[in-house]
Parts: C-alpha cells; structure tokens; sequence
C-alpha cells in the first residue's frame, strides 16, 4: 500500500447491522474521494435505485493527501443518489469540511460506505480500527448541535461528528449533514438519505496516523502550496468577500463588528470561516452567508442584513437544513407570493411582515414540514411542479439546483452557461484561478484590486493555460469546451485527491503578479505523500478519468443523455441582460451552447449522445468500468 | 554541574509561546511536528496539543511544553534519559536511553510529556533543537519561538 491511504474501507449495513471492511486497494486508479466513491457505487447499485431506497448507499470517502499538512486536503466528500436532483436524482458529491475527513483517516479508514436501513435510530460511532452501531432513540428529534454535543460528551471531546436534524429525519430534500458548527455537506439532500437510514449521526475519533512517502519533500511542497493560497497579513477572507454588488455590501462591517476568530478545516491554511458572537444568539461559524436573500427586495441590507443572514444561517445548521438553499426558498416564496400563487392563509406563512421574521419562518416550516414548508422541502422545482398556476415561471434551476444570479452568473458568462450542461455539479467559480479572477475572486476582500484583472492579464493567463485567450471571455462561446473541460477535471479532481474546490487550479495566484500560479506543485504533494510519482498532467487525466466516470454514472442511471443536457439551462436565462454584471449582454443563444456542448463530448471522446466511446476507456486506462456503459 | 551548565540553567529555557486568539484550528503545527520526528502525519504523538469545542469556544486552546527549569520529568526520570538541549535549554529525551516506564508522564502536571505507544519511548517537544518546526509552518503564524534567556 502506498502512503496517504489508510488501507481499509469500513463497510456498514444498516439492515442487519453487520460492520465489517475491505481493503481500498482495488480502485486506486481513481484516488479517493468523489472518484473512488463513484467507481465503488458504480458498481455496487443498480439503475432504477432511488435515493430513499435501502439498496441506495451512502458513502463518506476522504482522499490520499486527508490527514496530511497538504493545503486544504482535510476535506471529505459524502456521494450517493441526490434527492434534490429535478426531474430525477443526480449521483453527486458532496463535499465536507472540518475534521471528518482527518479523523476517519487517524482511525485507520479511507472511507465508510453504507448500505441498508435500520427500523429504528442509530448512530455510528468508528473509533480506532472499530466501529459499531448503537441507539439514537434519545437524539432523534434534537437538532444537530445537541446531537453532536452529547456524543462528543459520551464518547471524546475531540472526535469528529456529523449529524442530521429534524429536517433529515423527515426526509427533506434541502437537509444537509452537518458538522461543527458551520462545516457542512449541503447542496445535495444526504441528510434525508441519513435520515430515511434512520442514521442519525457519524461521529469518528482516531489517534492513529496518516503515513507519508517523502516527509522531507512534503513539508517543501506544503511551503510552495500555501504561499499561493494565504499570506498572514491579509484580512479575513470569510463573508462576503466574492464581492457581487449590493446584496454584499455591509459584510465588512459585520465581520469587523460580531467575528471573534477565525476558523479552518483541518490542514487549511486559508481559515475562511468566521466564528461570530452576536448578541442573543449561540456561537456560531460560518463561512458565507449567502446572498439570496439579500438579492431580494425588501430584505435588509448592509450590517443588518448580515446580521439576519447569518442569524438564520445559523438556525438552517441546527435544524440540518442548507442555509444557502433555505434562503434560495425564501426569494422564490416572495416571488411566489409576488405573483399571486401564494397567500398567507394557505401558506401558514407571515409573507407580508418583516422580510426576517418571513425567512426564519421558512426555514423552520421547512424543518417541520408543516403549511407550505412541506412542499418547500421537497425542494422549490418540485414545489413549482405541485403547486402550479405559473409557479414554475418564478424559478431559474438547473437539474434542481438554483442558478445563482448575481453579478456575474448564466446570463452574461458563456463559461456559467456552458458548465450546468456538462455536469451534475454547482456552477459556482472558484478561487485562485483564471475562472475567480474575471469576476473578482471569491476570498478576496471586496474592493482588493487583486481580485479583477485587467483584461489583457485575462487574456494572457487564458492564452498560456488555455491555448486560447478567447477562452475565458465571458461574451463568446468560443473556447469554451477546453475551459469547461479544464475546470471540470480540476472539479473532480479536487474532490477525490481531496482539496477544496475553492483552492484549485492554482493556476494564477493572488500573491503572483507574474500570473504564473503554481500548479505544478499539486503533483508535488501527491507524490510526496503517495510515493506513487505523477506530475500536473497525471493528475489531470485522473480528473479527466474521473468525470468520464461521473458521465458513465449519470447515463447508467439515467439522468445524462444528450437530450437532457441540452435543456439543463434554464431557457429563462437566454439572450438576458444583467445590468449588475461587468459583462451586461445577454450572452446565451440555445444553439450556440448546443454547438459548444457537441464540441465538449468531443473533446472528451464521447459521441455525439455523450457516450464515452470504447477508445476513450481505454486512452484513459478505464478498461474496468466498460461493462457499465450503455448497450 | 560545569559553571557552563549552572549559567545555562540559570536562564530561562528557549519556549514556544501561542497568540491562541489568532488559532484557526488547522491542527498544521500537530501534523508538522510527527512529519520532523516522527515521518509520519500522527497528531496523537504530536508534542503540541490544539483543542476547541466548537459549541463552547471562540478559538481553540494551544497547549505546549513550558520547558520548565528544574523540570519534574527530568528529575522524576529513573533513567536519567531527560537532560537539557546545551542549544536551547528545553529539557528532552535521549530515545536510546529511555525505557519507556512512564514516571515522567505522571510527574508531569501539564500533560506534555507522554510515553508514545507506537515508539515505546517519552515524547516532549525539544523545540527541533531550537528551529522549532510548528513555528515555521503555523500558517496564521501564532506561535512563536523566544530563545533561551528571553524574559
């Protein structure tokens, strides 16, 4: 076994209770984990699985650099079929923070995959080469901080626990897993995947080690790694530092006003969360409270509105709710109520009262699922889809995610545009990249000239790592394929190796005005830890391999297909302006994207119906998943 | 005790000292400190210890050796293995002649020193001879190194 790796997979069945493990060794081909989740469910469940079904697993995988001082690999990814994917589930990761990850490691596994459901409440407690599953009857029902508090209490204040809340149990497909007090796997629904295992909690404790190939040589490339991402001198980088307008002003000041510290995941430099103190309410971290709700008018901006963000945030975390889509289904209840689909009485809901008292209410209607909660926790596309009457017309998804339209968004970026047909994963930028810097990065405070380039600094960072400098101009479609491509390999490969989607590509740092970025020393990390030697463009073709085999996944279980892609854009975003954008046209034209999509099946070496070809395997060393794809 | 020895002693030792308002929690100082002695990430065995509850605290709490003058590991040691770095002051642990019996660990009131199960032999933080490596690494760079005989 080669360094990084623990050795062992915990393999758990929650209905007969029986905990036992199996070596990782068989699919290191595709690292840890997004990759080695999705090849061991790719595998292992059968098409026409839902996501509540028992025969569904669950998998929590950390990655080979987890555990180690590598920047930002103390992330973990939870995977499995997502109740929030519209029309039909979505296998995606979902990534998590905190220490889960690191601990799961030092107590001897690479990951847990879970099977079954139990009758009754359990939780799992895996500590040092052992685990086991014992009664939650006392836990379910209380929210995920008291939920963790007492295993902390009952088993070691330093473990690592993951909990759901009462939104989980009840199934609702905004529920999120969560850990500490603001580290969280959201965005997918896997707390009601928890919850209809009647799992209530993970919780991990190891004292063991995570073992290193080339200690020397990590410690040289976690020197190189961490001067791209974080120089102690700068100011927070935590809320509102994307910098998008008016819905982000006031940031500055909540943070100066209510942050008493700074808070990291295991082995991140960077720390971008913020634990707050705010008079009347618990501690809390928090890492970005998100703008939904502040886009919508009405809603207190500035300091207070922060305030009431982040206060609500706060209460989506306990309830096990995604604070980020609690506040999606707040601006499309307005726009509900706006259009006439809703009222007060129907609804259960104060919709004409102060905005604050109307978003905590949603999210604690959702939790319950009590009035228009219930239907609200199904998610917003299946709300529009009972509720009818045009409700439908208020909402901009894609495949059951929201489009987050701000500043710079779908609308007037080709490459947002281009990025939800290709895959099942969140278009968000990310940092410390080409994609961050043409709309401000996200972990620069707001108004840091760093944060936006001039366009001929795009222009040429886009030429040296794209080949192309029209490639990331946000107003053409041109080179958009190989930009897509690109990030979508650094998505993937973030997430199995596992670093946070936030910190790569590293491929033109802040802090390196000759834009040059250091992405070479990825490999470097790799290496060091693994002993298994690779350089930047091994560890692009395992990301290449690993959305190859995301794209197998998704056509196995039906919710890839040519046809699917080409209407995963909202048709409400085409040829519309955004006069809050940089770039304000109107860039989308259907078959402009159809023709950009074709062109990245092609450069991926799928066919025209996005099938990856025989050829294509085999370039990519993937012989072992050809029986999965498609007669 | 040579008079070199009685000056040395008479100075405080070299210590780390922890701005623990400024500690993001990252645990790089404990993975750092196994990776220098050890060769492996085990924040176990680490000799610097970084704790918070997440429900209760702002920031976490860095505990580490105070590298004490007349040190009760060393004088508690039947093996005579604890004796102070000539480059630093900081009492540590010759490995070769350590067995390993624990007498320091219960001598010691602030838990930092530690009969590591994997290795059979006391751990206590020797300041990496006086390059101390946490400190290097800290990324928000809270911990510090004062050299022998700063007040």
């Amino acid at each position: 076994m080669r360094g990084g790796w623990a050795g062992r997979l915990l393999r758990v069945d929650l209905t007969s209770g029986r905990i036992s493990s199996a070596p990782t060794e068989p699919h290191l081909a595709y690292a840890g984990g997004t990759g080695l989740a999705a090849r061991v469910y790719l595998e292992e469940v059968e098409p026409g699985t839902g996501p509540f079904d028992a025969e569904n697993l669950l998998i929590l995988m950390a990655g080979p650099l987890t555990g180690t001082p590598s920047p930002t690999s103390g992330r973990a990814t939870f995977y499995s079929a997502s109740p929030a994917g519209y029309p039909r589930p979505v296998c995606r990761p979902s990534s998590i923070g905190g220490s889960l990850g690191a601990e799961l490691k030092y107590a001897g596994f690479d990951g847990v995959v879970i099977g079954g459901a139990s009758t009754t409440p359990v939780y799992l407690w895996v500590g040092d080469g052992r685990a086991e599953l014992r009664d939650a009857g006392d836990l379910w029902g209380r929210d995920t901080y008291e939920t963790q508090a007492a295993l902390l209490k009952r088993h070691d204040p330093r473990a690592a626990v993951a909990a759901i809340g009462p939104s989980g149990e009840r199934l609702g497909r905004l529920a999120a897993i969560v850990h500490g007090t603001g580290f969280a796997s959201g965005l997918s629904g896997y707390g009601a995947v928890m919850g209809s295992k009647r799992l209530k909690a993970i919780g991990v404790r190891g004292t063991g080690s995570v073992p290193v190939a080339d200690p020397g040589r990590l410690l040289a490339a976690v020197r190189r790694a961490t001067a791209q991402l974080y120089r102690p001198e700068d100011p927070p980088r935590m809320t509102g530092s994307r910098g998008s307008g008016r819905a982000y002003a006031g940031a500055s000041d909540f943070v100066a006003r209510h942050s008493v510290g700074l808070l990291a995941c295991h082995a991140c430099p960077v720390a971008c969360q913020g634990v707050f103190r705010v008079p009347g309410a618990p501690l809390c971290a928090d890492s970005c409270a998100w703008p939904h709700a502040m886009a919508v008018d009405g809603f207190p901006r500035g300091i207070e509105g922060w305030r009431a963000t982040w206060e609500v945030n706060t209460l989506a975390n306990r309830l096990g709710l995604s604070g980020y889509e609690v506040t999606w289904a707040y601006s499309f209840v307005v726009r509900l109520r706006d259009a006439g689909v809703i009222d007060e009485a129907g609804s259960g809901l104060p919709l004409h009262g102060d905005p604050v008292d109307l978003l905590r209410a949603v999210a604690l209607q959702i939790a319950a699922r009590e009035g228009l909660g219930d239907l609200l926790a199904e998610g917003p596309p299946r709300a529009a889809q009972a509720l009818g009457s045009g409700a439908a017309d208020e909402l901009v998804e894609s495949r059951g995610w929201p489009l987050l339209l701000d500043s710079d968004d779908a609308r007037t970026n080709a490459t947002l545009a281009l990025l939800p047909t290709t895959g099942s994963y969140v278009p968000f930028n990310d940092g410390w990249s080409l994609w961050g810097y043409y709309a401000g990065s996200i972990h620069l405070p707001m108004g840091d000239p760093r944060a936006t380039l001039s366009a001929a600094e795009i222009d040429g960072v886009s030429e040296r790592v794209l080949g192309d400098a029209r490639a990331t101009d946000p107003a053409t479609f041109d080179g958009k394929a190989e930009a897509v491509r690109r990030a979508n390999a650094y998505r993937m490969l973030a997430d199995s190796l596992s670093f946070c989607t936030w910190a790569l590509p590293l491929d033109c740092g802040f802090y390196d005005r000759g834009l040059t970025g250091d992405e070479a020393v990825l490999a470097e990390l790799y290496s060091a830890v693994t002993g298994a030697e690779t350089d930047l463009d091994g560890l692009l073709r395992l990301g290449e391999r690993i959305v190859t085999l995301q794209r197998l996944q998704g056509l196995r279980h039906g919710y890839h297909s040519a046809a699917q892609d080409m209407t995963a854009l909202d048709t409400k975003v085409f040829g519309v302006a955004n006069s809050d954008s940089l770039f304000p046209g109107g860039v989308v034209d259907g078959e402009r994207l159809r023709a950009e999509l074709l062109r990245y099946y092609g450069l991926c070496g799928w066919d025209t119906e996005g099938t990856p070809t025989p050829a294509t395997l085999s370039r990519l060393g993937m012989e072992d998943v050809a029986p999965y794809l498609p007669a | 005790m040579s008079r070199l020895g009685e000056a040395l002693n008479a100075s405080p030792a070299g210590r780390l000292v922890a701005d623990a308002a400024g500690c993001s929690d990252c645990r790089v100082c404990e993975m750092v400190c196994t990776l220098v002695h050890e060769g492996d990430a085990a924040p176990s065995s680490a000799r610097l210890t970084v704790a918070r509850d997440p429900f209760v605290d702002d920031h976490a709490e860095v505990r580490l050796c105070r590298q004490c003058a007349d040190a009760a590991c060393q004088a508690a040691c039947p093996s005579g293995a604890i004796a102070p770095d000539p480059r630093t002051g900081a009492p540590v642990v010759d490995a070769a002649a350590c067995d390993g019996c624990g007498a320091c660990e219960s001598a010691c009131d602030a838990g930092m020193i530690r009969v590591d199960p994997r290795s059979g032999v006391a751990g206590k933080c020797d300041l990496c001879g006086g390059d101390p490596q946490c400190v290097a690494y800290c990324p928000p760079q809270i911990l510090s190194y004062r050299d022998r005989g700063a007040p």
